[in-house]
């Protein structure tokens, strides 16, 4: 009997540091690193589009966006922001099937219905004040990633700017697979589509200014910050909460 | 199996889950203790701006593992350079260093931190995260990577938020100018950045 549960007992704490080293492993192989060592093979290309982009930004973009600032009070520009995200939210459910994210699919379906008529039409994020949180956002290019797709050579799309190969494709199936693509006409599809690079470049103003500032080559750093954040996207996907991220470290 | 071989296998267990735990204990400690320094001297009513400058800075030199940093963000331009192109830049790197992550700090007068994350990392450290709460603003969430230098206490090796780490960007950023215009170019470069920076702070 005593050999049994001391047999037992050890097997369980070797399983136990097992797991633990498993788990690291785990997370070791299947973690998308960003390699800092540039590997951008259309960089001329980029490059040029990047030009481009800064052109058509310091003409058009970047006035309009103080304009907003101008003209939109804060709470506003909130409130624009609630719709925006509303309006994402059944691409978000989507990719959040796919990804076996069964809590997140549940928030994104939740909000979207109170917000979009509690909320009227998404501008007030009554759900928040219910409790049910904002929700990670998904895309179909992150999708790809937890697949196991990697991301393939560094992007510098006209006007919507950084991207990489996975990230394009994203793009065009969330294009397609968003229901208000249908439901929109092409003047309201526009308008959103004028909306939200307004609103984002709004919100990433003050990061691009620090990078204007203190790059000696913002082509570069632009690039590596971007391949970072959806590395992260796709590392992150299942959203970890900071108790258990706490054990897992154990 | 008797009582005796299964204490003691109980006791290497027991030991080998602490020593993992005093590491994050120790390095969330070292974060600390770092961020009440940084605090008590922002908020010291008694420091111009200028002794604020000099305190910090000299906190961040003792803190950060500069040298590493300095010869990570070169990446392969470190192999290819001359001695003294290595000195010139090293010299250049670190009052940049310095100069540009300090000057940005004397703009906070309050603020307060909570160490909320320790995770442990890839090269033998730790991933200390910290919420930094401004008055009137939205927290920043930082994560630092902490690794006990041999023969020296914790020193800090990056700085990553929202994912984007300093170093990883910087050496990306690095590697362009140094392809593009050599390595003169950039140590030319930091010497300049770092006047623009000290012109801030005066």
């Amino acid at each position: 009997m005593n050999k049994f549960l001391i047999s037992g007992i050890i097997i369980l704490s070797l399983l136990t540091q097992t797991a633990c080293a498993t788990k690291d492993a785990e997370v070791k192989n299947n973690k998308e690193i960003v390699s800092s060592d540039n590997n951008d093979p259309l960089e001329k290309l980029n490059r040029g589009i990047f030009a481009f982009n800064e052109l058509l930004d310091g003409l058009i973009v970047k006035p309009m966006v103080h304009i907003y600032r101008g003209l939109v009070p804060e709470p506003a520009q909130h409130s624009v922001k609630n719709v925006i995200n509303n309006l994402d939210a059944p691409v978000v459910f989507l990719n959040s099937i796919l990804q076996a994210d069964v809590n997140n699919a549940g928030r994104t379906a939740s909000r979207f219905a109170i917000n979009s008529t509690l909320g009227v039409a998404g501008i007030f994020d009554v759900a928040s004040e219910f409790g049910i949180t904002k929700e990670r956002d998904k895309d179909f290019g992150q999708t790809l990633g937890v697949y196991g797709i990697t991301a393939g050579p560094y992007l510098m799309l006209p006007i919507i700017g950084p991207s990489d190969f996975r990230d394009g494709i994203g793009l065009g199936v969330d294009t397609l697979s968003d229901p208000f693509t249908y439901i929109f006409t092409q003047g309201e599809s526009t308008a959103r589509f004028s909306v939200t690079v307004l609103s984002l470049r709004n919100d990433r103003l003050s990061l691009t200014d620090n990078v204007y500032e203190n790059s000696l080559d913002p082509y570069a750093s632009f690039r590596s910050i971007y391949l970072q954040h959806r590395a992260k996207s796709v590392n992150d996907y299942l959203g970890k909460d900071e108790s258990s991220e706490k054990d897992a470290g154990k | 199996m008797n009582i005796k071989s299964f204490a003691a296998l109980f006791l290497a267990t027991f030991i080998s889950i602490s020593a993992h735990a005093d590491d994050k204990d120790a390095a969330s400690k070292f974060v600390n203790e770092i961020g009440k320094q940084a605090v008590s001297i922002l908020g010291d009513s008694d420091k111009s701006k200028e002794e604020k400058t000099t305190a910090l800075e000299a906190m961040f030199e003792n803190t950060v593992d500069i040298e590493w940093i300095g010869k990570f963000v070169l990446g392969r331009g470190w192999k290819n350079a001359t001695d003294a192109q290595k000195s010139s830049y090293m010299a250049n790197y670190r009052t940049f260093l310095i100069k540009h992550y300090t000057a940005n700090l004397t703009e906070f007068s309050s603020v307060d931190f909570k160490i909320t994350r320790i995770v442990p990392e890839d090269n033998g450290g730790n991933v200390v995260t910290m919420k930094i709460e401004r008055p009137n603003q939205e927290d920043i969430v930082v994560d630092y990577t902490i690794r006990k230098k041999p023969n020296d206490g914790f020193k800090v090796y990056d700085i990553t938020i929202e994912g984007v780490s300093m170093i990883t960007t910087q050496r990306s950023e690095f590697a362009s100018v140094v392809e593009q215009n050599g390595i003169d170019y950039l140590i030319t470069q930091l010497a300049e950045r770092s006047k623009k920076e000290e012109k801030r702070i005066k």
